[in-house]
């Protein structure tokens, strides 16, 4: 076996390569990975919010890395689920119908809005103490709407 | 031209919030003045409703009182009477309810600014429980006029002239109008708070086709030939529109990419309230009789925004052989699987200890599918992948997964850090 700096690898690093432990990769793969019309894929059956629960899980423990702010943006509009909902509540995206797909970059530059408006508000042992990212910003928009559907907000 | 644009947007809101506002002033006291009449022998205010006596705060509340039987919204409709009443003796125009409606635009303009801005100060709490119905009233009230923003003044004179002039002030008490208004406090209390829009078929229609025979009938050959035409027009176009909602209006929402999303900052400040009670909750700083905290405490998988909080996630870290310590190899995986797709939000997910190998899983299942299933298995967690399948074999498929999909994407993983280290030194 050849060692390893005897590897001459193109001079742009194929995307694979520089991606591979990319969140939003990782969610791509696992969705490529889930739903087969003749269930023939691994994770058969794993819907859009669970993969979004596994890959933070997997961001957590180091083995891909975190979103950032954008990425996790892009994956909210593209699940298109409870944080969605919140960011209607905050009136950041406007109303629309169930099954409406929302732009990803409008979806990205509202939380992002979101996001740093949020660290302007908190002080910075809050921020710390509530371990405030993009993934628990992300989690936090869901309990918003279900709270208020509580009418305790 | 965005300033330009700004201030008639502006501009335009507030002519539509006057709007709302007169039309409350219009609806909401004829229908008061019924609830009042309808109990009227426990009533002091309902002999006297129309009086211009400014009542005290104790007086409200011992006209309150009096009402224990009185539904909420009628209430509500009680308490918006005396304000309202309240409002009008303390207007500088002093005017009356009547005069309200036929002020000549712009003076009418100028009181109900000063309507607005006495509700935003003074009676802002009040309102605010009570949006929907403003806004419910809006859309009536669009429905109601029929008629473009622009045109308002054109064609709110015409057919409030002829009305006016036709039916006096029974335009008031149409039963039309009187059922819509009664209409309203049904929607107050529907569960479907945050809905944006309104059906426009759930809006009571307003039957002007029979006012405008009644019209014609005891008008032949009048001279308002003119102005019954014009009547007609409007009432075409408000049938043409029932659907789609009148045209013309201002839509709130055109079109995405238009959409300028500006943060509400109430409810940012909701947010924010939400995630520092979150984090009192969490160090157990809230006081246990705060209602807040009663779903934070009992459901905090489903409601804690905290997601490391979450009591799930905090028994699962807090293992000492969590599946997260060997999360590469196929039995760290496979947990994480059972952890995210079967158990999330259950008891056991909560207790358990998460080592689990397919055959020890399998014994568990047994242990709990006769007794209580959802011990191990909730199908409402984020649409949990098993429910309504059979998820022994959704489980031995998962465990195969971890041993099979799962290594090669960590092995091509390690690949790839090799070659980005070849890569830079190269």
């Amino acid at each position: 076996m050849l060692p390893i700096y005897t590897i001459k690898p193109t001079l742009t690093p194929p995307a694979s390569i520089a991606s591979l432990k990319k969140f939003s990769q990782f969610e791509e793969w696992l969705e490529s990975s889930t739903n087969d019309a003749d269930r023939k894929k691994h994770f058969w059956l794993v819907g859009k919010l669970t993969r979004l629960l596994i890959a933070g899980d997997l961001a957590y423990a180091g083995v891909i890395d975190k979103p950032t702010v954008e990425e996790m943006g892009a994956l909210i509009a593209k699940v298109s689920k409870g944080a969605i909902a919140g960011m209607v509540y905050l009136n950041l995206l406007p109303g629309r119908a169930k099954n409406y797909h929302y732009p990803a970059r409008q979806t990205a530059l509202a939380f992002k809005e979101l996001y740093d408006r949020l660290k302007e508000e908190l002080s910075d042992d809050e921020w710390d103490r509530m371990g405030m990212d993009a993934i628990v910003l992300e989690h936090s928009l869901c309990k918003l709407k279900r709270m208020h559907k509580l009418k305790l907000l | 031209m965005n300033a330009a644009l700004q201030a008639v947007t502006q501009h335009r809101i507030l002519i539509v919030e006057a709007q709302v506002y007169s039309f409350v002033l219009n609806l909401c006291l004829p229908n008061a003045r019924a609830v009042l009449s309808k109990h009227a022998k426990h009533s002091t205010l309902a002999k006297h409703s129309t009086h211009a006596n400014r009542s005290t705060h104790a007086d409200i509340l011992a006209e309150c009182a009096c009402y224990e039987n009185v539904h909420a919204h009628e209430k509500w409709l009680i308490r918006l009477t005396i304000k309202l009443r309240d409002m009008l003796v303390l207007c500088p125009h002093g005017f009356t309810l009547d005069s309200v409606t036929y002020l000549p635009n712009l003076e009418r303009q100028s009181t109900f600014r000063y309507i607005v801005n006495k509700f935003r100060n003074e009676y802002h709490e009040a309102l605010v429980p009570n949006q929907k119905v403003l806004n419910v009233l809006k859309v009536a009230l669009y429905q109601w006029l029929n008629i473009p923003i622009q045109r308002d003044a054109e064609y709110r004179c015409i057919m409030v002239d002829v009305l006016q002039q036709h039916l006096g002030s029974a335009v008031l008490y149409l039963p039309e109008v009187w059922n819509m208004c009664c209409e309203v406090p049904s929607w107050i209390y529907t569960d479907d708070r945050e809905r944006q829009s309104f059906n426009m078929e759930e809006v009571p229609l307003l039957d002007f086709s029979a006012s405008v025979q009644c019209l014609a009938a005891a008008n032949p050959g009048t001279r308002d030939n003119n102005l019954l035409r014009n009547l007609w027009e409007s009432y075409k176009k408000f049938i043409m529109n029932v659907r789609t909602g009148p045209k013309g209006l201002p839509v709130a929402i055109q079109h995405f990419d238009d959409y300028d999303g500006v943060l509400s900052i109430p409810r940012f400040k909701l947010l924010v309230d939400f995630l520092r009670k979150s984090l009192q909750s969490v160090h157990n700083q809230l006081p246990i009789t705060d209602p807040f905290y009663e779903p934070l405490r009992h459901k905090g998988d489903f409601y804690l925004p905290l997601r490391e909080f979450a009591p799930s996630r905090q028994n699962i870290v807090s293992q000492a052989n969590t599946p997260f310590l060997h999360i590469e190899e196929p039995v760290g995986m496979f947990n994480l699987l059972v952890f995210r797709i079967l158990c999330f939000n259950t008891q056991v997910s909560r207790t358990y200890s998460f080592d689990f190998t397919l055959p020890s899983l399998l014994k568990m299942m047994d242990q709990y599918e006769k007794k209580n299933k959802a011990h191990y298995h909730n199908s409402r967690a984020y649409g949990n992948p098993c429910a309504g399948w059979d998820d022994r074999k959704l489980m031995e498929r998962y465990w195969d997964t971890a041993h099979s999909a799962w290594p090669l994407w960590v092995e091509n993983k390690r690949k790839n850090r090799m070659l980005n280290v070849a890569y830079l030194h190269y």
